[in-house]
């Protein structure tokens, strides 16, 4: 066979599953395996099979073991929920902290099975962390130690989630990683300002240092976001308009969801901050409704993300509110 | 002996995962649809084991039960063409630095590949990237070994022409 024929044979072999990829599979087979056992044979067989494979799992366990811990912690969570309730308010250096990041926080993640869900709930740890440091802040409780060990998570979930977006960016999805960068840049850049409010009333040096570093994963990641928008804009019009389609439900939604939030939450003060930052996000979301009518798909996506963007930071800004009970003043400036 | 069909089952998923997916990714030119084609294809093989089914061939089943499932996929929904899968950029490979000359290598195989007609390239593909023999595929495609030696032949005739129009790719 000539040289040319050989070469294209061996790189077709090339196509391959990705290392992580093919490890999902294994373990997903092997739950399988286990749900559905060999149906024949005596009883004696069946026993040794269920060793194997349990010796399996144990192999496993030492592969992943956060996956594995999370498997086991969700009997533990099942027969004690009350602990792991009460872990769910608990701070960092508290006893019950890493029940709350590894026990519940580790069922959560084992839970979320599709690539949106497993975002969501990525980003969402993120905001976990700043919302911990924020109430240690106001606390006066913001240690060195505490700094550390939350910015080493969330430089974790950061980095998880950049991971993540590079993946969509392989596969054509400018539009889903455009997303991942668009919610942490909302996360950092909201929380960043809260911090700062409660820096306004206890001074430390490590907050301060904290809250740079927070505003400097903001800066990151508004520039990864507006990378992405360029691809998605470069994308062809059906594709973009897709995107365009996907987002703006996904807008609503978000919008809708902060709307409740801030509704559940807000105290009867007159408008906060959250409440105008809502109308802008409201607004953003009226001008991506627009542009998609008049066909600009582009536009449209980048707006609606604007929209979400925003209606996030509502968010932080209501939570801060109630948890924290720092008054966000509407058209604050920071 | 104890656990034989779970341990031939697991060794077969290292062994032909990759070919499996490989095999799925040329059959429906979607990443993420081979990478489920495959699990689903390694799950219903395991069904049969757990039921009992004697497999002679583990690989030429997992293929056929591969081709079927590709085909409920195609009739499920139409799926893209290659060419949609390279040209709208649909990637085979992650974008990590070191996988870069995986992606250029996947692309410019899959460019050429999709040139191919379907069954040519079912047939050469099995027989010189998986080194199946043509036994094997015959019994894959549910063909005669006449047919596939045929299909061989003329799809290697097929891709001599496609690989001299062009040249190869950035690398050579």
């Amino acid at each position: 066979m000539d040289q040319k024929l050989k070469e294209f044979f061996q790189k077709a072999k090339r196509v391959q599953m990705q290392k992580e990829e093919k490890s999902l599979g294994l373990k997903a087979l092997l739950s399988y395996i286990e749900e559905n056992p060999v149906r024949f044979g005596d009883n004696t067989r069946r026993q040794v099979q269920r060793s194997i494979i349990s010796d399996l799992q144990r192999f496993l366990q030492l592969l992943y073991k956060p996956m594995a811990v999370a498997l086991v912690l969700l009997i533990t969570v099942a027969v004690s929920g009350g602990a792991s309730l009460a872990a769910e308010n608990a701070l960092p250096g508290d006893i019950l902290y890493p029940v709350k990041t590894e026990v519940n926080e580790g069922v959560r993640s084992f839970l979320s099975f599709s690539a949106e869900t497993r975002t969501n709930w990525k980003v969402e740890q993120v905001e976990r962390r700043l919302q911990e440091a924020e109430e240690l802040a106001a606390k006066g409780k913001f240690s060195g130690k505490a700094s550390a060990e939350l910015d080493a998570k969330v430089e974790q979930h950061a980095e998880q989630l950049s991971q993540m977006a590079s993946r969509f960016n392989s596969q054509g999805r400018a539009d889903l990683a455009a997303e991942i960068h668009s919610d942490l840049e909302a996360t950092f850049d909201a929380h960043g300002k809260v911090l700062g409010l409660v820096r306004g009333e206890v001074n430390g040096l490590e907050l301060s240092e904290f809250i740079s570093v927070v505003r400097t994963r903001a800066t990151t990641a508004r520039q990864a976001r507006q990378e992405a928008e360029v691809e998605v804009q470069a994308q062809g019009g059906t594709q973009q308009r897709q995107a365009a389609e996907g987002k703006m439900s996904a807008a609503e939604n978000k919008i809708a969801e902060v709307k409740n939030f801030i509704a559940a939450k807000a105290k009867t003060q007159a408008e906060t901050d959250a409440e105008v930052k809502l109308q802008a996000a409201e607004s953003a979301f009226a001008n991506g409704s627009a542009k998609l009518q008049a066909g600009s798909y582009g536009e449209a996506f980048v707006l609606f993300q604007q929209a979400m963007r925003v209606a996030q930071e509502a968010k932080a800004y209501a939570q801060a509110d109630a948890v924290l009970e720092i008054k966000i003043e509407a058209g604050l400036q920071l | 002996m104890p656990a034989k069909e779970e341990k031939l089952f697991l060794e077969a998923y290292e062994k032909y995962g990759d070919a499996i997916f490989r095999h799925c990714c040329f059959k429906v030119s979607d990443r993420e649809l081979a990478l489920d084609l495959a699990q689903e294809t390694f799950k219903r093989v395991w069904l049969e084991i757990a039921r009992g089914t004697q497999i002679v061939n583990m690989r030429a089943f997992l293929y056929k039960v591969a081709n079927n499932l590709a085909v409920d996929e195609y009739r499920k929904k139409k799926v893209s063409s290659l060419e949609a899968a390279t040209e709208g950029g649909v990637q085979f490979a992650s974008n990590k630095d070191k996988d870069i000359g995986k992606i250029i290598d996947a692309k410019t195989v899959f460019s050429k590949a999709e040139q191919l007609d379907e069954i040519y390239r079912e047939a050469v593909l099995l027989r010189y990237a998986e080194e199946l023999s043509v036994k094997e595929i015959a019994e894959i495609a549910g063909e005669s070994e006449n047919v596939i030696s045929v299909r061989i032949h003329r799809g290697l005739a097929q891709l001599r022409i496609i690989l001299e129009k062009e040249e190869y790719g950035p690398e050579t």
